[in-house]
């Protein structure tokens, strides 16, 4: 069950949290999504590194099917004044996609497939009201599977 | 008029609103006014089964239907990203070069292809360049939706209207080469001309990284070499026989058809995606509208009309072709061309039947409609499409710009039309 290797510690912000309020968290908790809660911690939206990216990112990678013969960016991989102007105006509200979250009692086969289905690498955990009480990442609900596997594989 | 006149006109007036209000699909409504027209024509008995058969001309629709396929197996090897990339990097990044460059490249390329596909596929490139270049993408992507339009009016295959009118009025491929190609070269000089002025400014900036344009790797943009160079030497002998098409007597349909044929025999590309490409909906919207055109053609309305403007153009045929041009760029500047064109086709023939020259009016029509297409974002599909692209950039294309910018595009090449109209019209009376 993901309950079981969900991180309890959750970094969330709220509905007002700004761009650049996130980044700073995005930052110094090393964290790649942002769960967004009400004020009765309800979780209400995720932001996830490419919606927080997505001011930055040039257009012609949305209308194109293939950048591979774009081999550098030049001027493009630095940060732009006039995308810093319009990324100050954007609050979490304006950026978070509809929430993909499950409860604490989802099998790890199952979280692990809707992220794949979701393309999300982090899932939140909520409780039966809504309130968000965890997240698990690809990787702590893989390693959680797997373990049951070298825990057999031992065994014989 | 008689009964069933007035019946035919009113379906017709119905089907061309329910079009042209855009609140159904155009096919849709186009399929629904082709089955009304042939159900009150067998009910009344001015239109026939038979002769809504034979109103749908498939030489229009194969000829359509043999460049769709070439055009989406092109498509699918990147040639048009592989040669927007070689072309910007010959121009090391200055805009001028680059707006000229580009905007040539798109005419070229929409002479012999489909003016939406060349534009779909070149301003994202177009757009990846100048932001690269820290440059205003606008004059650009301007250039390529008027030039595209422009281009396309030089050739047989280079827009649908050319097609209509071309497989109606019996005109070859190298007769629209000989009589519009001229034309259009002034018009793309001209339409360069005159954007430069417009967007002087834009065009005076100065580029950044130039270095990472010429980073760009156009061979890595290139899926499939070996399929492309078979696509190109098919279309090239496509080309080839549509220049001998007087000496052959081959209709062009059966060139272009035979032409997709023989690129999918030697380039072997996915057909089931490739077929799933081709724009269906668009071939039923032509098959349809002939249809219906057929039941106003045989119930004898068109015939009035062209009893009633007769006089106009026997008198003064110089001034009924002007008439027709503009009448044309003006209709096409607001509405879809080809409608209009399908529409035009049985009053041309009936004047043509009455005894007068009804070369030059075709000529006028072809230019009329391809230029008009120019004057407002909605004019035509490529406009249509390349203001969708922009939308999703940081530098959208508003109506403001368009009628700056295109607008006055429109009236100078409609206006170098009508002048090198009046200048050789006795060629222009010729096939």
């Amino acid at each position: 069950m993901i309950g079981a290797c969900m991180k309890r510690q959750v970094v969330a912000v709220s509905p007002t949290t700004t761009a650049q309020e996130a980044a700073c968290i995005v930052v110094s908790n090393r964290v790649g999504t942002l769960p967004v809660v009400d004020e009765l911690g309800v979780l209400v939206g995720v932001v996830r590194l490419e919606d927080l990216l997505q001011v930055f990112m040039p257009d012609f990678v949305a209308l194109m099917d293939n950048i591979d013969f774009v081999h550098d960016f030049g001027a493009l991989e630095t940060l732009r004044p006039q995308d810093l102007l319009e990324a100050a105006q954007l609050t979490m509200r304006d950026l978070m996609q509809p929430p993909v979250a499950v409860e604490r009692t989802c099998g790890l086969l199952r979280a692990f497939a809707t992220m794949a289905k979701h393309e999300i690498r982090d899932l939140p955990v909520v409780n039966a009201a809504g309130a968000l009480v965890g997240i698990a990442s690809r990787v702590d609900i893989a390693a959680a599977f797997l373990a049951a596997w070298t825990q057999t594989g031992s065994q014989t | 008029m008689t009964f069933a006149q007035i019946v035919a006109a009113s379906i017709f007036v119905a089907t061309f609103t329910m079009i042209l209000s855009e609140r159904l699909h155009r096919t849709i409504a186009a399929m629904a006014g082709a089955t009304i027209m042939l159900g009150a024509g067998m009910v009344l008995g001015f239109y026939t089964q038979q002769e809504a058969l034979a109103s749908i001309d498939f030489n229009t629709l194969g000829l359509l239907l043999g460049m769709m396929i070439l055009v989406r197996m092109l498509q699918q090897t990147g040639f048009f990203r592989y040669v927007a990339i070689l072309v910007a990097k010959r121009t090391k990044g200055n805009p001028l070069l680059l707006f000229v460059a580009l905007g040539t490249l798109t005419t070229v390329l929409s002479m012999f292809l489909d003016n939406v596909t060349t534009v779909v596929l070149i301003a994202p490139v177009t757009i990846l360049i100048a932001e690269i270049l820290g440059i205003n993408p606008i004059p650009m992507l301007m250039a390529e939706a008027l030039l595209s339009d422009t281009g396309g009016v030089a050739t047989l295959v280079g827009d649908p209207p050319n097609v209509i009118i071309g497989s109606a009025a019996g005109f070859s491929f190298l007769s629209f080469l000989t009589h519009l190609a001229p034309i259009v070269v002034v018009a793309w000089l001209v339409a360069l001309s005159v954007l430069r002025f417009i967007f002087r400014r834009e065009l005076g900036e100065r580029p950044s990284n130039v270095a990472a344009l010429m980073q760009l790797d156009a061979h890595d943009g290139l899926h499939d070499r070996a399929a492309l160079r078979k696509i190109m030497i098919t279309l090239g002998g496509v080309i080839v026989l549509f220049l001998f098409q007087d000496i052959l007597h081959v209709a062009p349909g059966v060139i272009a058809l035979g032409g997709a044929a023989a690129a999918l025999l030697w380039a072997r590309p996915d057909v089931e995606e490739t077929l799933r490409r081709v724009e269906w909906s668009v071939l039923l919207f032509f098959g349809a509208l002939f249809v219906a055109t057929g039941g106003l053609a045989a119930s004898g309305v068109l015939e009035l009309i062209a009893d009633r403007i007769a006089g106009l153009a026997e008198a003064n045929l110089l001034g009924a072709s002007l008439l027709m041009l503009w009448v044309a760029a003006g209709l096409s500047a607001v509405i879809d061309n080809i409608p209009f064109t399908i529409a035009m086709i049985p009053v041309i023939e009936r004047l043509g039947q009455l005894g007068i020259n009804a070369v030059p009016l075709w000529w006028a029509l072809a230019l009329g409609a391809g230029f008009g297409g120019n004057g407002t974002p909605i004019g035509s599909t490529a406009n249509v499409v390349t203001v969708a692209l922009s939308e999703k950039t940081r530098t959208p294309i508003t109506t403001r710009v368009w009628m700056h910018s295109g607008f006055p595009v429109m009236l100078a090449t409609c206006l170098v039309a009508s002048l090198m109209f009046i200048l050789f019209f006795g060629w222009m009376q010729t096939r």
